[in-house]
């Protein structure tokens, strides 16, 4: 399924190019920026540091942590804080479902994509995959890695730091987190299905935000997908000129 | 987080990855229509989760700074501006909205 035809764009993500140094110092300081904004949350809740460490490095679900820490700040109970926490990361299962037979890969490996199969990551070796399975490989591990030896940087520059960043909306870094995955959805939107897949989805998950519990929205609006395989995958270029 | 909340959220994130990762992957591998769906569905979650990031504080549905930086970072991605430049401009535009006093 690799070999398109020539006629069709063939190349449905125009242009892939691997990642540069800039792309990826940036995003290692983004999500060293993450991991430094959700350690003074965890921290907020009274978590130690070596709880903050262990949670960073080995459950790297920085939506978790913030969903558990928001439970507790709340008043709420461990069961509670658990679930939220575990239905936010949630996606991750769906993420790393997504993942296998892109490559040839052993055991161990194939846990370690599993475990680090996170938004971006999974996203790039799709955008890759075009140019075959060893550009995929190497497009998932460039972010992989960088995303998480980042975000656990991060997370102990956090501790450090301690709340002398102050307020990370003043610099947007807010928009930091949703910003560099911008590029991977607006790659779908040049395809009619992934169109259909990228903003159904987008738009499900805002409109269910009020009605149910953090976490649930972007599960359900994982099903957006479901309605995008019934559109036939072509680019709206060549869907012109087949209508012309 | 206390240690019993972390072993737990370890625990559970863990089993989820590896739940989708063996159990249901292996399922789907191997039959083109579960290919194409496995393809789209990482863009649906995605799409999702930067909506959810801008549009939405808490349970509420707030538009706000967070706005013009995501479409920023949209109309330069379309236009294949590298990535690393994307973020920080799409940090700056939000932190300049949020100088003139909105969002």
């Amino acid at each position: 399924m690799h070999a398109a035809p020539a006629d069709d764009d063939a190349d449905p993500y125009h242009g892939f190019r691997p990642m540069t140094w800039l792309d990826l110092s940036t995003l290692l300081f983004a999500s060293a920026a993450i991991g430094v904004a959700v350690t003074a949350i965890m921290e907020s809740v009274g978590t130690s540091w070596w709880v903050v460490m262990a949670a960073c490095t080995f459950a790297y679900s920085g939506t978790g942590e913030v969903a558990y820490a928001s439970v507790i700040a709340g008043g709420g109970g461990l069961t509670p804080a658990v679930v939220a926490a575990l239905l936010v990361s949630s996606r991750f299962g769906l993420l790393a479902m997504s993942m296998p037979g892109r490559w040839k890969a052993p055991l161990w490996e194939r846990i370690l994509v599993a475990h680090s199969a996170s938004e971006i990551a999974v996203a790039a070796a799709i955008a890759a995959e075009p140019h075959g399975e060893r550009a995929a490989r190497r497009a998932f591990w460039e972010l992989a890695l960088c995303a998480s030896a980042g975000w656990v940087l991060g997370s102990a520059l956090g501790l450090l730091l301690g709340d002398v960043v102050g307020d990370t909306r003043r610099i947007g870094l807010d928009v930091v987190f949703p910003a560099s995955f911008v590029g991977a959805v607006v790659n779908g939107l040049r395809r009619q299905d992934s169109s259909v897949a990228v903003l159904l989805g987008a738009a499900a998950a805002v409109a269910l935000t009020p009605l149910l519990p953090a976490g649930l929205p972007v599960l359900i609006a994982a099903a957006a997908s479901l309605v995008a395989l019934a559109i036939p995958p072509r680019t709206w270029r060549a869907a012109r000129t087949a209508a012309a | 987080m206390s240690p019993l909340g972390l072993a737990l959220f370890l625990a559970g994130v863990f089993g989820l990855r590896m739940l989708g990762g063996f159990a249901l992957g292996g399922v789907l591998a191997g039959n083109d229509r579960a290919t194409r769906l496995l393809t789209l569905l990482p863009l649906s979650i995605v799409a999702a989760v930067i909506a959810v990031q801008t549009f939405t504080t808490k349970s509420d549905v707030v538009v706000d700074a967070r706005v013009v930086g995501i479409a920023l970072a949209a109309v330069l991605s379309w236009r294949k501006v590298p990535m690393g430049v994307v973020v920080v401009l799409a940090a700056a535009a939000t932190a300049l909205v949020r100088l003139t006093g909105w969002g």
